[in-house]
């Protein structure tokens, strides 16, 4: 391959998916844990939206709400024309022709006991898309699109493949209905590096095929570089930052995404290596700091972002950030 | 500071006992290792850069591996040798973080009493000795509050911290050699950075030799002296680490590299993977374990084994076609042009 750069997918400005306000809390009477504390984001059609951030910053509860595998506490989240967060239960069984999403853990994500044809047809088999026959075939055609041979492995259960090749059958299940947004959590973070370019690269081929709409979350600050269009960082339940990524990783606007990158390992023994960006570990979701989440931590944290809550704004076209002393500013 | 030789494999070869069959999961290794220096391990899964560190601890089940060649601490023969041999150097001169904190450290135990236990029964320190050498551990690894933790179940600390737990039982007895087999594996990116400086900054500061096992070419890039890549059981690269990054010249650790996104690069950069899957060890394919991958193979590969052979000094690989081919001593005649 001579040209190593692909550049950024057709993007349209109609969105199609817009989450409002999102807040999701888990337990009850005097403990909750508010592991999304109110986010908003656009995703435009055709674009790849990638979420970062540490363990426990309620990146996959915000995914798994947009799908309404979580139910969210407030917020709107709307799909096209639809309000998700009202749907009944029948219109949402439709609702997920259109919305799939795939897993961290490929193997545990795929019911043992079914052969691999048997799990990518299933959708197709509850919606009756085809004949019998049509549907074998379409089944077939998306397992060789995603580099399963169907005829050597269609009668295969998903223990005798690897951990590549069950996400493989995952992408196969998730997009053989066409659905037009993708939510992919963590789902090359199992494997290995040279699995993970494969699985990468068949990601962005299929989202050009489908005309997909993919929400990436990871915490791998170089993989959602690599997939995204545009990147959003959360912390503690909020988001801190978003902008397209070559200008994110660039210019950093917050002090967290710039601890983010600092704190990145690159191979290469000549990158600049800066000291631990960060000391200690987030707070607690239980009971977090007042004002701005990431205060208690931030080098440039001053007396009002203890008392004022830091407004999403927008400092260039395209980059917003939440912060009241913006790196740059 | 002096340089002497604290630990030599040679030709090491593992193997496990399976129903299918044995299982040769590591395939004559040898290295070195000096005092202070640092070496860093780099394979992917099934590569066999676990099995190497834990056949250097002597921690593999005897029952069920057939352990030949030989691993030499300071001069003492360590494999095969009777388990209260090892456990006399384990803790006071080799000692490991392993990978799974949950899972490594005792969860019915405080912690305090897992870091005093080896200070205890290696170093014969009294109780209230021990506590105070404990504490001070804890604060040395960046443990806050550290009276609170001493008390503390594992179950009550976050992973990093239960990472830094496991580095203080490692270190209590001041070892020469720390194995830290994927010692930030899991963890989040900030917690990884303080994690390794952690290490290196405490290596430093005791003359510690390290063996750092990765999968992350990024977590060796800019703490090894010198690295070791592994595939299939094999070593295919040794090299110091600026040679290795700088004049790579096994196509593995090529495609290796390739294969890794990088932040450095723009976004939606094709990504170089490599195809297909490693070897199936119990049913390994003849010749070059990478040729059925490797996109430079010729007919050779697929026949006979590469043999690892030092090409210039302390660079040494196992390909019969290296990509930096100027080397005079080069095992084989400059490959034809190759497809790209």
């Amino acid at each position: 391959m001579t040209d190593t750069t692909v550049g950024p997918s057709a993007v349209t400005t109609e969105p199609i998916l817009s989450v409002e306000d999102l807040h999701v809390s888990f337990g009850r009477g005097n403990v909750t844990v508010q592991a999304v504390a109110g986010i908003s984001f656009a995703m435009r059609q055709g674009e790849t939206l990638g979420l970062v951030g540490e363990s426990g910053c309620g990146k996959s509860t915000t995914g798994r709400a947009i799908v309404q595998v979580e139910k969210a506490t407030s917020g709107k989240i709307r799909f096209g024309e639809t309000e998700l967060t009202s749907l009944s239960r029948g219109d949402l069984r439709t609702l997920r022709t259109q919305v799939q999403m795939i897993f961290q853990d490929p193997i545990s994500s795929l019911n043992p006991r079914r052969r691999v044809i048997d799990i990518v047809s299933e959708p197709l088999n509850i919606w009756k898309i085809g004949t019998k026959q049509e549907r074998v075939e379409t089944c077939r055609a998306m397992l060789d699109r995603v580099g399963i041979d169907s005829y050597v492995n269609g009668s295969r259960r998903p223990r005798e493949f690897s951990g590549g090749q069950c996400q493989r059958i995952s992408i196969a299940r998730a997009l053989v209905l066409k659905p037009k947004l993708l939510v992919c959590d963590e789902i090359v973070s199992a494997l290995d590096v040279s699995v993970q370019a494969q699985i990468l690269n068949l990601l962005q081929d299929l989202k050009a095929e489908y005309n997909l709409t993919v929400l990436f979350i990871a915490h791998d600050l170089a993989v959602v570089k690599n997939v995204s269009d545009r990147v959003a960082v959360m912390y503690l339940g909020r988001l801190c930052e978003i902008a397209p990524s070559d200008l994110l990783y660039e210019a950093p606007a917050h002090h967290y995404t710039a601890a983010l990158l600092a704190s990145a390992v690159e191979p290469d023994p000549e990158a600049p290596r800066m000291a631990a960006a960060l000391t200690g570990e987030p707070p607690s979701p239980i009971n977090p700091p007042s004002g701005c989440r990431f205060r208690t931590r931030c080098p440039r944290a001053e007396g009002r972002c203890a008392e004022e809550v830091p407004e999403m704004r927008e400092i260039a076209p395209g980059h917003q950030v939440a912060c009241h002393f913006p790196i740059g500013t | 500071m002096s340089s002497r030789r604290l630990l030599e494999v040679e030709d090491l070869q593992v193997s496990f006992a399976t129903s299918r069959g044995p299982l040769q999961a590591v395939q004559g290794v040898s290295l070195t290792l000096d005092q202070g220096k640092t070496l860093g391990i780099v394979g992917e899964s099934g590569s066999g850069k676990t099995v190497l560190s834990r056949a250097i601890m002597g921690l593999l089940p005897r029952a069920t591996t057939t352990q030949t060649g030989s691993v030499r601490y300071d001069g003492t023969e360590l494999l095969n040798a009777p388990n209260d041999e090892l456990r006399k150097l384990w803790s006071t001169h080799i000692a490991m973080v392993f990978q799974d904190p949950m899972t490594s450290l005792n969860p019915v135990q405080r912690i305090g009493n897992q870091i005093t236990e080896p200070l205890r029964i290696h170093l014969k320190l009294s109780k209230s000795e021990a506590k105070e050498t404990a504490m001070s551990l804890l604060m040395q690894v960046g443990i806050p509050s550290p009276v609170e933790r001493y008390e503390a179940y594992p179950f009550e600390l976050s992973g990093g911290m239960r990472q830094r737990v496991m580095i203080a039982i490692a270190l209590a007895c001041a070892p020469r050699l720390l194995m830290a087999d994927e010692p930030t594996t899991g963890l989040d990116v900030t917690v990884q950075a303080q994690i390794l400086d952690l290490l290196s900054q405490l290596q430093r500061d005791r003359d510690m030799a390290m063996i750092l096992v990765t999968h992350d070419l990024g977590v060796v890039a800019t703490r090894t002296d010198e690295i070791i890549v592994m595939y299939a059981g094999n070593v295919v690269e040794r090299a110091p680490t600026d040679v290795l990054f700088k004049s790579m010249a096994m196509p593995y650790t090529e495609a290796l590299l390739k294969s890794t996104p990088r932040i450095a690069e723009p976004s939606h950069t094709r990504l170089i993977a490599i195809e297909g899957r490693p070897p199936d060890l119990l049913n390994p394919p003849s010749g070059c374990p990478f040729s059925p991958r490797c996109p430079y193979a010729q007919d050779r590969c697929h026949v006979e084994k590469p043999p690892l052979v030092e090409a210039s000094p302390g660079h040494s690989y196992a390909c019969w076609y290296p990509l930096t081919a100027a080397d005079p001593v080069s095992p084989s005649p400059q490959p034809d042009p190759v497809p790209a």
